[in-house]
């Protein structure tokens, strides 16, 4: 079952095409998975109500820098009031895979340290 | 080594099992001794009746199993429900004694596991101490050598891993007590020994501590089981972290009178059964022999370091001893818990993250790391898939 690392997940975690800090960042948060180790950082530069730019600075697994990856794209160039309303239903479509309960915590890192910056 | 006494490879045959550090499996003798107790059940120590009496002997005999495990005597096994609360226990209660003042210090170490550092986290803030801390050496073991650089005459204890769960470590113990003594320090030595003693043979009367904790699931025993051993001299004057029944000698309006130790720290009813397995488990380690033990986990976890180190990007944590049949390692552009789940995928049980040991990780500069940990059914047919799978993943994420 090594489905889980499909080629997506993991030219994403190696390759994050949203990597980085945001010049002009209007928002920043972050977020901690303790048990793991894993760290994530939001930058975003909003003006006017839209996301002109987010990326993310993620010291995690491929599953949680895929979804930061993934998320950020998804999110570039919405207005604000899309990005409060993300779901995680929205996350696991956008990774395409079947998440098990135990790497779930991987997968959300990213959004809920999202939402802690708007 | 002891495979086929254990139910679990049978039921899960295609496991590779390489997790022990975390819990070990049980063998059958265990389980049976367990049915056996559910079969024969009564509360124990109270009841004027046969089953009572008898299975209340057997507890306190488990008790003398234990102590015989260790080199204790009786009268110095608390059974509790795990490593973690004998720690809290002590953490708790010996504060309280009036030789201890605010400013006093307590000595850790970062390589210890967070149920050493936390209990005492929460006894400096409750108390006014001051939490010191002992580094790692450049092999990435506890540096002993700088002890005598932080302890001072206000040192009041030293809480440690007797073996690192993450860095597999052995912490020379004896020779924290030498220091200690050379020094003319009365620091309590309390040891984490949940990692030695499923590995090797332990005698307290020569280790240098005064307080020691084990789990009993990690060594081959039910869940819900600890020991907390203390010298007698020491027990006598610590109050309990657990009040109730099964403890008290008179029970006044204000003011009661306890038992000593050890009933006085083993308020309430005991996990009769899990103590009872935990009785099953020594017998059964005492029979195979820890000496033999020893030699096995030595023996296998060497060859597992010869096959592991040639895997491409692979990185052993630290400097394991063999003895402590725990190897931790990260691989090179891979998160440790993409190392787990592509593993584990393959029904290659190990651990990933930080083990409960982030200070051990902040220590080596890494965030997180990938552990494999031997049992006494652990064999050298675990290794081949081990390294298959680490050899597929590093080509998978690298190409």
């Amino acid at each position: 079952m090594d489905s889980l690392y499909q080629a997506e997940i993991i030219d994403r975690s190696q390759h994050p095409r949203f990597a980085g800090p945001v010049p002009g960042a209007t928002h920043s948060s972050g977020g901690l998975n303790a048990s793991c180790g894993d760290v994530i950082r939001w930058e975003i530069r909003i003006s006017n109500g839209v996301v002109e730019e987010i990326r993310h600075q993620c010291q995690a697994c491929a599953i949680c820098t895929a979804s930061a990856d993934l998320l950020a794209e998804a999110l570039t160039g919405v207005p604000t009031t899309a990005l409060k309303n993300v779901t995680s239903e929205n996350v696991l479509s956008a990774l395409g895979i079947s998440i098990s309960p135990v790497r779930m915590k991987c997968a959300m890192l990213p959004l809920s340290a999202l939402l802690n910056a708007v | 080594m002891v495979r086929a006494d254990f139910p679990y490879f049978s039921h899960h045959p295609q496991d590779v099992y390489l997790d022990s550090a975390a819990t070990t499996h049980k063998p059958s003798v265990v389980i049976e001794a367990v049915r056996a107790c559910y079969e024969n059940y009564a509360p124990i120590h109270r009841g004027l009746y046969r089953s009572s009496v008898e299975l209340s002997d057997q507890y306190e005999q488990v008790r003398s199993t234990a102590a015989a495990f260790i080199g204790a005597i009786p009268e110095e096994i608390i059974f509790t429900k795990n490593a973690t609360e004998g720690l809290n226990l002590l953490a708790h209660g010996l504060p309280l004694a009036e030789s201890w003042k605010e400013g006093d210090e307590v000595i850790v170490s970062v390589a210890d596991h967070h149920a050493v550092i936390l209990p005492w986290q929460e006894a400096a803030k409750r108390h006014g101490l001051s939490l010191r801390y002992l580094e790692l050496d450049e092999q990435g073991a506890i540096d002993l050598e700088s002890l005598s650089s932080i302890l001072s005459e206000r040192t009041k204890a030293i809480a440690i891993t007797h073996v690192s769960n993450t860095l597999g470590s052995i912490t020379d113990l004896p020779r924290l007590r030498d220091i200690l003594t050379t020094r003319g320090s009365e620091a309590i030595v309390i040891a984490d020994a949940c990692q030695s003693v499923a590995h090797f043979p332990i005698s307290v009367g020569s280790l240098g501590a005064d307080f020691l904790v084990f789990s009993g699931h990690k060594l081959y025993a039910p869940a819900g089981t600890g020991v907390l051993w203390g010298r007698e001299s020491m027990l006598s004057s610590l109050p309990p972290l657990l009040t109730g029944g099964d403890m008290v000698v008179q029970v006044g309006r204000l003011e009661s009178a306890y038992l000593p130790p050890p009933q006085r720290f083993e308020a309430g009813t005991p996990a009769t059964e899990a103590v009872i397995g935990l009785g099953a488990a020594l017998g059964y380690l005492s029979q195979v022999g820890m000496e033999a033990v020893r030699q096995h986990t030595h023996d296998l976890a060497l060859a597992f370091f010869d096959q592991l180190r040639p895997v491409p990007g692979l990185s052993i944590l630290a400097s394991p001893h063999p003895d402590s049949g725990i190897i931790s390692f990260s691989m090179q552009g891979v998160h440790a818990h993409d190392v787990a789940q592509f593993l584990g995928d393959r029904r290659i049980c190990v651990r990933a993250g930080q083990q409960c040991a982030a200070l051990a990780h902040g220590a080596m500069g890494v965030p997180a790391s990938v552990r494999v940990s031997l049992g006494i059914y652990s064999t050298p047919e675990d290794i081949a898939p081990l390294v298959t799978g680490l050899t597929d993943l590093y080509h998978l994420f690298h190409g």
